[in-house]
């Protein structure tokens, strides 16, 4: 037997200088526990409209919000190539999207609405709803290439963060993919 | 057991194997290559692949290999017939 092990060093960036750089945080509206953030307010349309800009490379990211922004951007073309039909090239940006997420998660483990990511600037901050989403994408794409042995695995992966994200932020968003890996993946 | 380190620097290889003093070889996925085929989507990640080349178990997580639920998991796996 063979056991291989992949990714045991991880990836190591710098954290935010939030708290440093302007001498105070921007003021964050707070929710209550339970507040589920509607569609309209919490969306990947919203989401990737934040973190549009210089496309960020996995060589040169080095700050939270580089990875951050890299995971989103990852994603956004992952979606677009999945409107083309191109399942292929787009399972492998979101599979990117996810492990630029996932370094973020090493040091922000928690989902927020709204978090202060650098500098003053505020944004949507689900890096697990947004590995969780990824995650039910493929899942889509291994049904259209007849991957059905993936099918299972992929969708363990994504309930996991999943419940991680809805276990800090309700949103609609959320409870929208949780309905798509009920309706996506078989029962094992 | 191969350890494989995606698009790590071979010198912070070194200064890993030295400082964790790591015997076994770990092999450097310079172009995130194997991560894309074994679909790596978080990591680490550990498969456990049989004599036959195929995938028999997959832990999403760091695992502790000296637990008593590793050891078992392991022989039992190894205790598969040829």
């Amino acid at each position: 037997m063979l056991t291989l092990s992949i990714g045991l060093l991880g990836t190591r960036c710098a954290t935010p200088k939030e708290e440093h750089v302007h001498g105070e945080a921007s003021p964050i509206k707070t929710y209550p526990k339970d507040y589920v953030h509607s569609l309209t307010e919490i969306n990947l349309e919203k989401v990737i409209d934040e973190n549009r800009g210089l496309k960020v490379l996995e060589e040169n990211a080095r700050t939270v919000h580089d990875y951050y922004r890299g995971g989103v951007q990852e994603k956004a073309e992952g979606e677009r190539l999945m409107k083309e039909g191109k399942w292929e090239e787009a399972r492998t940006h979101l599979e990117k999207s996810n492990r630029f997420l996932q370094v973020v998660l090493d040091y922000f483990p928690k989902d927020e609405a709204y978090r202060n990511l650098y500098g003053d600037h505020v944004v949507i901050f689900l890096p697990n709803l947004l590995i969780a989403d990824n995650y039910l994408k493929v899942v889509r794409i291994y049904h259209k290439l007849k991957m059905d042995d993936e099918i299972y695995w992929a969708a363990r992966d994504g309930k996991k963060f999943l419940s991680f994200s809805l276990r800090s932020v309700k949103t609609e968003w959320g409870f929208q993919i949780k309905k798509g890996f009920e309706e996506a993946s078989p029962k094992r | 057991m191969l350890k494989v380190a995606i698009k790590e620097k071979e010198e912070d290889l070194r200064k890993y194997k030295n400082e964790f003093k790591v015997s076994s070889p770990i092999l450097l996925d310079e172009k995130a290559e194997v991560a894309n085929a074994y679909g790596i989507q978080s990591h680490p990640q550990t498969f456990f692949i049989n004599r036959e080349g195929k995938v028999v178990g997959r832990a999403l997580k760091g695992m502790d290999w000296t637990s008593r639920s590793i050891r078992n998991l392991i022989q039992h796996l190894l205790g598969e017939k040829k």
